[in-house]
């Protein structure tokens, strides 16, 4: 099957049911593990549980003995339960933000201006930066609230400090007209650091999708908040090692340049925690059943010579050209 | 049938500017924020009386029930006396409450009601279990259908505004309102508008009977201390019904009724956050970066020159 | 003298010889016997080891010719240059440019520094006046240095070539040219199925046959050659008219690459009755079976996905680790169902005669049976060397007979 297609329209109609599905009424819930922007009320099909968390956590450390401590709980297991479904897919195929950034993709192919790669010991160092990223957004609401270790509670303005910076607060209203979110509070020194911040988040994040493909899930929390419960999830990617002649097909198709893809020989489950389960791997390994897609045991998509010789297109004499001899 | 229904409406008009120079007393419930300990804050809720803003406690009532309804439709009922208005609502969520009085005073029946929206943010488990897991999109607290136990009713649309912020009213905005007698919208029924310096407007109804005013923005206050400055307003509706009957054992020809919502708002963002400094500084990342890069490609592509160039 | 042996004992002695195998022996006595020149004008670009892309050559509507050579006069003459302990695939092709009886003569050399002795051979073949160039070939694959330094030897080694004809490289051509080579891979594999069944309908040697053309052979004919053959294996399989006995065990041949006309192990394993399934050497196996495959169809992302290909699939024993090489042979006894593995090495070749020891504790870890031979092109060997494969190739049978 031709994965990109397929995959463009995927991704068309998640993006319409995430973005304007309020408007039919649609409405999937509060602990989406994708970003659904609550900065989009009309419209949102529902509501990313990472501006969920932070509200939640915003409260003194006496709440959660109580009710509130509970509702966290469920809360959580709500959206683990959504990371079992569909594991990193949801930033494969659901995730608007990754949608926009594959469009700006394609419009950089059809200009044929070439993508940056990052070199492998950047690349180590820049995956940290989604770990930061999380344990902030779940600290700074909480320090809000309370007082840690002796240091004073934080301002108010630092209760929603990713939905702060987040391009998707930006972005996801500016396809149902919205423009009221770029903005720079100028109120008090918190807010204009934030706004500001969240400025240039938005411009990198333009700029940074179109030279490099996916450029912003390589920081998302998102990913990390869904990687720690990935292993358990019921859509697996599983490679044969045995099969594999390390040719570093899957890699070069890779948008997140994963190594693992093509380097790892030995472990089966190859969801990592950059990885957004595009599938993209799959649909370019020439060996046959070396790397395939599982969900809850079932083989939906599997790497064949078969299918990988149509997709190359390889399958076809070229016509000689007049001009050869 | 029709001439008598006219002189009918120009009574009432009449009758509302009287009351309208003669008194200017209100009562209306206000919220207030009680520090239990430790940050934990409980809600307390009174019902006062006086020439908004000044008040005080209401320390009788005559015939009061208390309604409540929570945002997906449920409807308590309770009685109440005076003083603290005791809540007991079951449910985490946004509630609109209602507090009704009736007496008979010189042959009319007052029926007056007094509507405020409570958030509650503690709840019962086992009842809010299945809410809890469901979870709730953004709803809009504006909007509502009017509420049948409830004769008399005004329900607040969705604001018109020019900012950013989704959630509460500000000054600014343009608050639409909607009047409902017995489930069914008036077309010419004004409100009065009261706010916490004094000042006070009658709006009046368009051609849809739609209500709609701007919240002031408060002039005086001196808001480059505290630039998120709160405030609040009172609405207040009335109307007249010409209709007879006997109210515990008093007869009356005439049924008055009155409606009060308090509003709080605070300033508006438009003051403080400036939309075109945001569009520079996400122009400017864009262009100084992409420029960068173009140049950074340039000084690297002068030794492979002949295979960069024919990509047709 | 060679080459006409070789190609009659293979027309012979071999039973339900496949009828479109002509065309390709007809090829052969052409080009070795008459000295016919196939690629009349177009430019020839003599490449000596499989890590230089056809896919450029041809997108600069060059021909590429691999230069590796079979023949034992060949290795005779190279023996006066070139150490006598050496290569003898090495020496032969030093004594091929010393003779300069081409066919078609190349009008530059490429050569990758792979093994010590082809790194070292290019000097010598210079100083009988051939251009040689050198495109520097990493000796580790794992690391981010080797795979960077490869992209950038590659695209060097474009820009030499487009000076060089002339021409500048443009996306259709590139494109066309990985697509033309894609396909011919494709056909390959289309023939590796047949082999994959219980019945061999096309014996080893045909597919070395076969592969060899691929050297120097027009591309084009080359397809439609291979595409009659594949026809005739469609209908030779309904027929059921296969190569060898049900007993015959499987082989899969592994080393240093057997280059037309040196069939001779090849031979001697099929004549004693064997039947070779699969290969894993860089004259047959490792050219067709790693296609290139391409996420950007632009310039950049083509050449980088050529190089990447070129470096990261290759198992030739210059790389420090041969892991990959292992377990490449493994994966191939197993989806071949072979039952032995034949190891051969050239007498001089250190990089496979360093491997062996590797190869053989794998093996007998895996628990199959592998025979490690070393040969050279000497005609004289045949008989001890034909005592231990007829050995090996009877205790697969008694092994097979036992299992029923």
């Amino acid at each position: 099957m031709n994965l990109n297609k397929v995959r463009f329209t995927i991704q068309v109609i998640t993006f319409l049911l995430i973005v304007y599905g309020g408007y039919i009424g649609l409405d999937l819930g509060d602990k989406l593990p994708t970003f659904a922007c609550v900065f989009n009320p009309e419209g949102t099909g529902g509501k990313c549980y990472l501006g969920m968390i932070q509200h939640d956590l915003d409260h003194p450390w006496q709440a959660f003995l109580g009710f509130a401590g509970i509702a966290f709980l469920i809360s959580l297991f709500i959206f683990v339960l959504w990371v079992w479904v569909l594991n990193k897919a949801w930033c494969g195929y659901v995730c608007p933000l990754g949608t926009m950034q594959d469009w700006l993709t394609s419009l950089r192919k059809k200009l044929k201006v070439k993508f940056i790669e990052y070199d492998w010991a950047n690349r180590e160092s820049i995956k940290k930066v989604k770990w930061i990223l999380l344990i902030l957004l779940l600290l700074l609401p909480f320090m809000v609230s309370n007082s840690l270790l002796g240091l004073p509670k934080l301002p108010g303005g630092l209760t929603m400090p990713f939905c702060d910076i987040c391009p998707g607060r930006m972005l996801i209203p500016a396809f149902v007209g919205d423009f009221n979110q770029f903005y720079i509070d100028f109120s008090n020194p918190t807010d204009l650091i934030m706004t500001s911040l969240g400025m240039i988040v938005v411009g990198l994040f333009i700029v940074g999708s179109f030279f490099k493909k996916r450029f912003f899930c390589y920081f998302c929390p998102m990913a990390a908040f869904q990687y720690i419960f990935s292993k358990q999830s019921l859509f697996k990617l599983y490679k044969d090692g045995s099969k594999c002649t390390k040719c570093g097909d899957c890699y070069n198709a890779c948008d997140m340049d994963i190594l693992e893809i093509a380097d790892d020989i030995k472990n089966k489950n190859l969801v990592t925690e950059d990885c957004t389960l595009c599938l993209k791997c799959v649909a370019a390994c020439p060996e046959e059943g070396c790397l395939e897609a599982n969900f809850a045991g079932k083989t939906i998509f599997k790497s064949t010579k078969e299918g990988f010789i149509l997709r190359m297109a390889m399958n076809q004499q070229i016509q000689k050209e007049s001009n050869n001899d | 049938m029709y001439g008598y229904r006219k002189t009918m409406q120009k009574m009432t008009l009449v009758f509302l500017f009287c009351m309208i120079s003669v008194a200017n007393a209100g009562t209306w419930i206000e919220q207030r924020y009680v520090d239990k300990s430790a940050g934990n804050y409980d809600k307390e809720l009174y019902l006062k009386e006086g020439n908004f803003p000044q008040s005080e406690v209401v320390e009788n009532l005559n015939n009061p029930t208390l309604l409540y309804r929570y945002d997906y439709g449920e409807v308590f009922e309770t009685d109440f006396d005076h003083g603290k208005i005791n809540v007991n609502l079951p449910y985490k969520g946004s509630y609109h409450l209602f507090i009704q009085e009736r007496y008979v005073e010189d042959s009319i029946l007052h029926i007056k009601m007094y509507k405020t929206r409570v958030y509650n943010s503690k709840g019962n488990i086992e009842d809010s279990l299945i809410k809890e897991i469901r979870g709730k999109t953004v709803g809009s607290h504006f909007g509502k259908e009017p509420f049948e136990a409830v004769t008399f009713e005004a329900v607040l649309q969705k604001p018109i505004k020019q900012h950013h912020i989704n959630c509460c009213v500000y000054s600014g905005d343009i608050v639409p309102i909607k009047v409902y007698f017995k489930q069914k919208q008036l077309k010419n029924t004004p409100i009065v508008i009261t706010t916490q310096q004094g000042w006070e407007k009658t709006v009046n109804p368009d051609s849809d009977g739609l209500l709609s005013f701007e919240i002031p923005r408060n002039t005086y206050a001196d808001i480059s201390k505290n630039k998120r400055f709160k405030e609040q307003l009172l609405i207040e509706a009335f109307y007249e019904e010409n209709k007879s009957g006997i109210y515990k054992k008093k007869p009356y020809k005439k049924i008055k009724y009155y409606l009060s919502i308090p509003l709080s708002f605070h300033t508006s963002p438009l003051e403080y956050t400036s939309k075109s400094a945001g569009f520079y500084v996400v122009i400017s990342v864009i262009a100084v970066f992409s420029l960068g890069l173009y140049y950074y490609r340039r000084k690297k592509k002068k030794i492979v020159k002949e295979i960069w160039f024919e990509e047709d | 003298m060679e080459a006409i042996n070789t190609i009659n004992t293979m027309k012979d002695e071999f039973k339900n010889p496949i009828a479109a195998m002509d065309a390709f022996y007809e090829l052969y006595e052409d080009v070795y016997c008459k000295q016919k020149a196939l690629h009349e004008d177009a430019i020839k670009v003599g490449t000596m080891c499989i890590q230089i892309p056809s896919e450029i050559i041809y997108a600069f509507d060059a021909v590429p010719i691999r230069l590796c050579n079979g023949f034992y006069t060949d290795d005779d003459i190279g023996s006066d240059l070139l150490p006598q302990k050496a290569c003898p695939l090495v020496k032969a092709t030093v004594g091929h440019f010393a003779s300069g009886n081409f066919s078609d003569k190349p009008h530059f050399v490429y050569s990758p520094t792979t093994c010590d002795q082809k790194t070292k051979a290019g000097a010598t073949i210079e100083g009988f006046g051939y251009e040689v160039i050198d495109v520097d070939f990493p000796r580790m694959k794992e690391s981010e240095i080797s795979r960077e330094y490869f992209r950038q030897s590659i695209r060097e080694f474009t820009v030499d070539l487009s000076r060089r004809i002339g021409k500048k490289l443009t996306r259709k051509r590139l494109k066309n040219a990985v697509h033309k080579i894609g396909y011919a891979q494709s056909l390959y594999h289309k023939l590796c199925e047949y082999r994959k069944k219980e019945h061999v309908t096309i014996s080893g040697n045909d597919m070395f046959f076969i592969t060899n053309a691929f050297f120097f052979d027009k591309i084009d004919s080359w397809t439609e050659k291979t595409q009659r053959v594949l026809e005739e294996l469609k209908q030779r399989e309904k027929e059921n008219i296969t190569v060898a006995a049900k007993v015959s065990p499987r082989i899969v041949y592994t080393g240093s690459p057997p280059i037309f006309p040196n069939y001779k192990i090849p031979m001697l394993i099929e004549q004693s009755d064997a039947v070779i399934v699969a290969d894993e050497t860089c004259s047959s196996n490792r050219m067709f079976n790693d296609m290139v495959a391409v996420d950007e169809w632009n310039i950049y992302g083509m050449l980088d996905s050529i190089a990447d290909k070129y470096l990261k699939a290759c198992t030739c024993p210059i790389f420090t680790k041969n892991d990959d090489r292992i377990r490449r042979i493994i994966d191939l006894v197993k989806t071949y169902s072979a039952d032995g593995v034949v190891y051969q090495a050239f007498a001089g070749c250190t990089v496979y005669e360093l491997e062996q020891r590797s190869v053989l504790e794998a093996m007998e870890k895996a628990g199959i049976p592998i025979l490690y031979l070393e040969s050279d092109y000497s005609p004289s060997q045949g008989g001890q060397l034909s005592t231990r494969v007829e050995a090996f190739i009877e205790s697969l049978k008694m092994k097979k007979r036992k299992q029923g």
